[in-house]
């Protein structure tokens, strides 16, 4: 696996923790991907591709506070500079490669 | 299981998840979540922290590639620094393989019989008779085994098709096999019975001989030997590169243990003794055990009683030790003379690191101000130095196979695995580490400067490079004068070597060299025994060679001084002293009269021997001048008697005295010697007679006329040692010569590399002080000023390292001492030639820069342009 490629979970995973904002330790996250992409995910794939992540630099963890939750400290996930640079490079991607497929794969809403 | 980072984190997740789960989809499903979560885990994170060890591990090895490639890269585009640097460590690393790999087989490495360390010799640096060997067989309880062998002797081998040749035959116990534990590469060793009176006839070979004489086959061991018209059964091969007693042994026959012939059981004192000691048995044990057998060994001895205590100062020694013992001294210096030569080598690459160092100053002060740590630039220098040393080893290992099958032939045959001296693995292994080690101290200087300001001060200096770090400059000052220390210890130590070698080609032998010739002739087997038809064969003999033209005068002896066998008589003389225990020990040959003038010794006093001389005449013998000085002071010793030492010995009368001769080593003192008439004592039970003949043509004619006369006599008689009489003698200094050479090698390339030193130094301090020079010739300063200069400079340079190499080979020639002949130690000559020598090479060293001083145009320089 070279250092730039974007694997698909990694690519999933990130998404779902932009959309979690500030909610985003590891069981939401697995929950976020399970309900946005209907897969069953496991904690431990999950967990292994933000550590991958996090050495490419695109995500990065801190323990934090539950807040008005209450309990232990938590990790929680949030995508670096970088790593949104890079989403925004695969969007580029799949767009140039999207571009002119409309009609053989329809517009991809609700299909 | 889980990632140790967050363990406690994840399990309070799953809490979480796992209450979801049970919640949402029931308790069953949420069990076989938890299932699935469990077993991804274990099978998952294991092999991601697999691939993520991986990875660094991948990503450090492909920075440490990357920066190799760099160095090397950075190498090529300096090849003459490159190949200055990987020459001088290939050198030194060379001449260490070269030696390490002999002392390593001499000294260091256990010899090659199992449990090596429990083979001891018993009584070492003596010789024995066998009766004394048979007495602690059977008593000894400290050792499994206890056998003798004797020395190399030559014996007449007949083959089935060709002429008679010579062999080396040891005679050894069937025990000794025992002791040393040796296992027979083919058949099998001897049986303890077959040393009994009667048996025997049957030999074992060497492995070299099996293959080149027999064939090399298995079926030699059908096979028979004939060796002096005895037939011997071929029963076993011994391993390749089996060298006991000695590495000339082609074959081994059994001794013969015969105690009813006590002149030959008590009397032949001419074996050593080897055990095999017990297992937990100590020497001191087994020497203990042997003390014990004093009173037996001395009261059976049927043809003497020693006195009590003659066994005092009797050792027990390990094998390996014994044999090395004579070569330590030798072999010590040597190692010590290649650690040096390495040092000089280091101090001269780390020289050179320095000055490219400064090269590259500003490159690596750019670098350093970009953000580049100390520690890097440590390591990038040391991983140079470590490349080159590399490259150092690879050429060293190539330089010292070539000198070692140069040296290989030259070393003693016995000098312990002198045959197997060889870049084996072992060697090369250590030679791997000794380059490394040279890396590491050639390196370490320059690698610490690399790492302090060192290039900070570079950017400071003017683009000129006017102002080199005036610390630099002392180091590499220093390092010079540590390189011409160590070289003067060398050279040094060399001169005296050299003068010892001259000494020693200096001494009179007391006989002429010139044009004599000799030659070992075995006797016709059939003869053994006969001594009538001996004297004979001897008489028809001398008779044949004298009417070849190509021979002037000839004689015959039993042994001659300098020949491959000594002969040692104890002796008695009446009036001086009649102590079995006391008895002198004396050389003795026998001869035929003609021998004092062919070998041109000179008669003193009364006569010589004469061919009336025979049995049945009177006993006679001639002395030479050291037994009539050592025996007879001040007395007249014609007409004195002495007697060999053996019970109702007849009376020999002395009837003439000769000038005194060498024996077997130059250093060695004179030594009493007897001279009797061969017609009249024969050859005894020995097989051979040497020749020594005087040419009158060409060497090599004389001696081809001595095989053909022999062989037109008689072709069962072999003929060997074809040598010209000042081989023998040369053949004598070989050690001391070899050694010379060795260590004129190690110090020729300490001087040279310590010159290149100085060299470098002035070279580089005129180009600094171009400007400076250029001023002064503006001015009006004289070329021959200028020159003179820097050549004061140069030698100045040479001096505190050449005061210092002096003032330490005063202590290191102590390690000489038992080499040297002929001069002292602390040998004036030697003492005042080498400073002289020093001189002359750091003069050498200093000229190029010199000259290239006094060419500086001033107008040049002072533009700037210089």
């Amino acid at each position: 696996m070279s250092r730039g490629g974007l694997g698909e979970l990694e690519h999933q995973t990130m998404l779902a923790l932009l959309h979690l904002r500030d909610d985003a330790y590891t069981a939401p996250i697995v929950e976020e991907l399970e309900s946005r992409t209907g897969r069953d995910t496991t904690v431990a794939a999950v967990y292994i591709v933000l550590r991958r992540l996090e050495e490419k630099g695109w995500v990065e963890s801190e323990l934090r506070d539950p807040g008005p939750e209450g309990g232990r400290d938590r990790r929680y996930f949030a995508v670096t500079e970088d790593g949104i640079a890079r989403l925004r490079r695969a969007r580029e991607a799949y767009a140039a490669l999207w571009d002119g497929l409309e009609a053989t794969l329809g517009t991809g809403k609700g299909a | 299981m889980l990632p140790r980072r967050d363990r406690t984190l994840l399990l309070e997740e799953f809490d979480r998840l796992w209450e979801r789960r049970v919640h949402r989809d029931g308790l069953r499903a949420a069990r076989a979540w938890y299932r699935r979560e469990t077993l991804a885990f274990a099978t998952r994170w294991p092999l991601e922290r697999f691939r993520r060890t991986t990875t660094t591990m991948g990503e450090g090895m492909m920075d440490g590639i990357r920066q190799l490639r760099h160095t090397v890269r950075g190498l090529a585009r300096v090849p003459g620094f490159t190949a200055v640097a990987v020459a001088t460590l290939a050198i030194g690393i060379g001449a260490n393989a070269v030696i390490f790999g002999i002392v390593d087989r001499a000294l260091l490495r256990s010899l090659p019989l199992p449990e090596s360390d429990r083979v001891v010799q018993v009584f070492e640096g003596w010789f024995t008779n066998l009766a004394t060997v048979e007495i602690l067989q059977g008593g000894l309880t400290t050792v499994t085994a206890i056998g003798a062998a004797n020395d190399a002797g030559g014996r007449t081998l007949e083959p089935a098709d060709g002429p008679a040749r010579r062999v080396t035959v040891a005679e050894v116990s069937p025990e000794y096999f025992e002791a040393l534990g040796v296992v027979p590469r083919l058949g099998r060793l001897f049986a303890r019975e077959e040393s009994e009176p009667g048996r025997g006839g049957v030999a074992v070979v060497s492995a070299a001989f099996w293959r080149t004489a027999l064939g090399g086959t298995a079926g030699a061991l059908d096979g028979e030997l004939v060796l002096d018209g005895v037939s011997h059964a071929i029963v076993g091969v011994l391993p390749e590169g089996f060298d006991f007693p000695s590495a000339r042994n082609d074959v081994w026959v059994p001794v013969v243990m015969d105690a009813s012939n006590p002149g030959l059981h008590w009397g032949n004192g001419s074996y050593s003794s080897v055990a095999r000691m017990a297992p937990g048995v100590t020497p001191a044990q087994v020497l203990g055990e042997v003390m014990a057998f004093e009173e037996t060994m001395r009261l059976a001895n049927p043809l003497w009683t020693p006195n009590p205590g003659f066994w005092e100062g009797a050792r027990v020694t390990p094998l390996q030790e014994a044999r090395a013992r004579w070569v330590q001294g030798p072999l010590t210096v040597l190692l010590a003379a290649v650690a040096v030569v390495l040092l000089v080598v280091c101090a001269n690459v780390a020289n050179l690191l320095l000055s490219r160092g400064l090269a590259r100053g500003r490159a690596l002060a750019v670098r350093s101000a970009l953000g580049a740590g100390g520690g890097r630039l440590a390591r990038e220098q040391l991983m140079e130095s470590a490349v080159l040393a590399m490259a150092g080893l690879a050429v060293g290992l190539l330089l010292a196979s070539w000198s070692l099958s140069l040296i290989r032939p030259h070393l003693p045959a016995e000098l312990p695995g002198a045959a197997q001296v060889g870049l084996d693995p072992r060697v090369v292994i250590v030679t791997a580490g000794i380059a490394l080690v040279t890396a590491l101290i050639a390196g370490l200087l320059p690698a610490v400067r690399a790492a302090r300001g060192a290039p900070a001060a570079a950017l400071r200096q003017s683009g000129r490079g006017g102002g080199a770090s005036r610390s630099r400059r002392r180091t590499t000052r220093v390092l010079v004068a540590a390189q011409m220390a160590a070289a003067v210890v060398l050279v040094v130590s060399a001169g005296l070597l050299a003068r010892s070698l001259f000494a020693l080609q200096g001494v009179d032998p007391g006989f002429v060299t010139d044009s004599r010739v000799t030659a070992r002739v075995h006797l016709a087997p059939g003869l053994s025994g006969d001594p009538a038809a001996r004297a004979v064969l001897l008489d028809d003999l001398a008779a044949a060679l004298s009417r070849d033209p190509a021979l002037g005068g000839v004689a015959l002896a039993s042994t001659i001084p300098f020949g491959s066998e000594d002969e040692y008589m104890a002796t008695f003389i009446p009036g001086v002293t009649d102590d079995p225990n006391e008895l002198p020990m004396a050389r003795h040959h026998r001869v035929t009269p003609s021998f004092f003038e062919v070998a041109g010794i000179p008669l003193l006093r009364g006569r010589g021997l004469a061919d009336t001389d025979r049995v049945g005449s009177p006993l006679v013998a001639v002395v030479d001048e050291t037994f009539a000085q050592t025996f007879f002071p001040g007395e007249d010793p014609i007409g004195r008697i002495v007697r060999y030492p053996w019970r109702g010995a007849p009376d020999i009368e002395v009837v003439g005295v000769v000038g005194s001769t060498r024996h077997g080593d130059l250093a060695d003192e004179r030594e009493a010697t007897f001279w009797v008439p061969l017609g009249q004592m024969g050859l005894g039970p020995i097989g051979h007679a040497v020749v020594v003949a005087e040419a009158t043509g060409e060497p090599s004619a004389a001696l081809g006329a001595v095989t053909a006369r022999v062989r037109g006599l008689d072709d069962r008689m072999a003929v060997s040692e074809l040598l010209r009489y000042e081989e023998r003698l040369g053949a004598s200094l070989a050690g001391t010569r070899l050694m010379a050479v060795l260590l004129l090698v190690f110090a020729v390339t300490a001087l040279a590399l310590g010159c290149v030193g100085v060299y470098g130094v002035a070279a580089f301090s005129v180009r600094e002080k171009l400007r400076e020079i250029g001023v002064r010739m503006a001015m009006g300063a004289s070329t021959a000023g200028i020159r003179k200069e820097v050549l004061r400079e140069g030698l100045l340079l040479a001096v505190p390292g050449g005061v210092l190499g002096l003032i330490l080979a005063w202590p290191a020639t102590r390690l000489l001492e038992g080499l040297l002949f002929g001069v002292a130690r602390l040998d004036p000559v030697t003492f005042i030639a080498v400073p002289l020598i020093l001189s002359g090479a750091a003069l050498l060293a200093v000229v190029v820069p010199a000259h290239r001083a006094t060419r500086v145009d001033p107008a040049v320089v002072l533009r700037g342009d210089g």
